[in-house]
């Protein structure tokens, strides 16, 4: 899976797969198939915001790992009387901007939000001025 | 229709389809389009509705059934947040109505909604009169026991 850049700068990337934007879905088995997530992402000078619907998604069977600079998702829905089991996959590529140390995610009502601040020294700062 | 083998899962995977259709048609940016959010199966003695609606908590929805017309609202809530900008939408848009006709009559009193990590699931037990019967064969021995 190519890694999608978060950074709307590097929107060669971004905007470029068109058609992986639209939720895509691959039949594997017939057990169980992956679904890509759909996601929204916002940006302030602090921080990115990433959202992603996992409906039927519970915290311990979304998996997040990064590695070097992308960031895995991997969640498991579970079959149920109505449906066989999904996998939601998506990977993420995450500019050098980002301190990795600092990534936050957060499930909620299926829908996993991450933040990926900046580093310190990409924020935006005002210098003081002394007095002379 | 007339199909005596019209099987009631099949009615509901076109239910599926037409329900994608509609999404297609009216929401732009679009739900999951390659998979249907909501699913209907014939489960016996009941119907089982599951409907993915990731974000929405007890509060945002409203299911009512009339007769055999059961509506599902859903009341959106604003997504945009202050001093952000947006850089990429693919989730769907928040708040909807569907009305779904449901095929067969169900016991009004005995649905079961539950809504757990964005998925909502409903259990519509069918009417006595609509479940399936066992009709008892009466033999020819028993015909002479009166």
């Amino acid at each position: 899976m190519q890694p999608q850049t978060i950074n709307g700068r590097q929107s060669t990337t971004f905007q470029g797969n068109g058609a992986a934007a639209k939720t895509s879905e691959r039949e594997t088995t017939r057990q169980a198939r992956t679904v890509t997530p759909p996601i929204d992402v916002l940006e302030n000078a602090n921080e990115w915001l990433v959202f992603a619907d996992l409906p039927g998604v519970s915290a311990d069977s979304l998996n997040l790992s990064l590695e070097k600079d992308t960031l895995t998702l991997t969640a498991e829905r579970k079959s149920d009387i109505v449906d066989r089991s999904v996998v939601y996959k998506r990977a993420f590529f995450i500019p050098n901007e980002i301190d990795p140390d600092k990534i936050e995610a957060k499930l909620e009502d299926g829908v996993l939000t991450l933040r990926l601040p900046r580093r310190d020294s990409m924020k935006p700062r005002t210098i003081a001025v002394k007095a002379g | 229709m007339l199909n005596p083998f019209f099987d009631l899962t099949d009615h509901f995977r076109w239910i599926g389809a037409l329900e994608r259709q509609m999404d297609r048609a009216f929401v732009s940016g679009g739900r999951d389009e390659s998979r249907s959010w909501f699913v209907m199966r014939d489960a016996g003695d009941a119907l089982i509705l599951r409907a993915d609606l990731p974000g929405f908590t007890e509060k945002d929805l409203e299911i009512t059934l009339e007769n055999d017309v059961l509506t599902l609202r859903a009341e959106g809530h604003k997504r945009a947040f202050e001093g952000y900008k947006t850089v990429r939408t693919e989730r769907a848009k928040l708040g909807f109505s569907r009305q779904i006709e449901l095929p067969v009559r169900v016991d009004s009193d005995g649905v079961v909604a539950t809504l757990k990590d964005g998925v909502l699931e409903l259990k519509l037990p069918k009417a006595v009169e609509a479940r399936q019967r066992r009709i008892p064969i009466i033999g020819a021995k028993n015909e002479t026991v009166s």
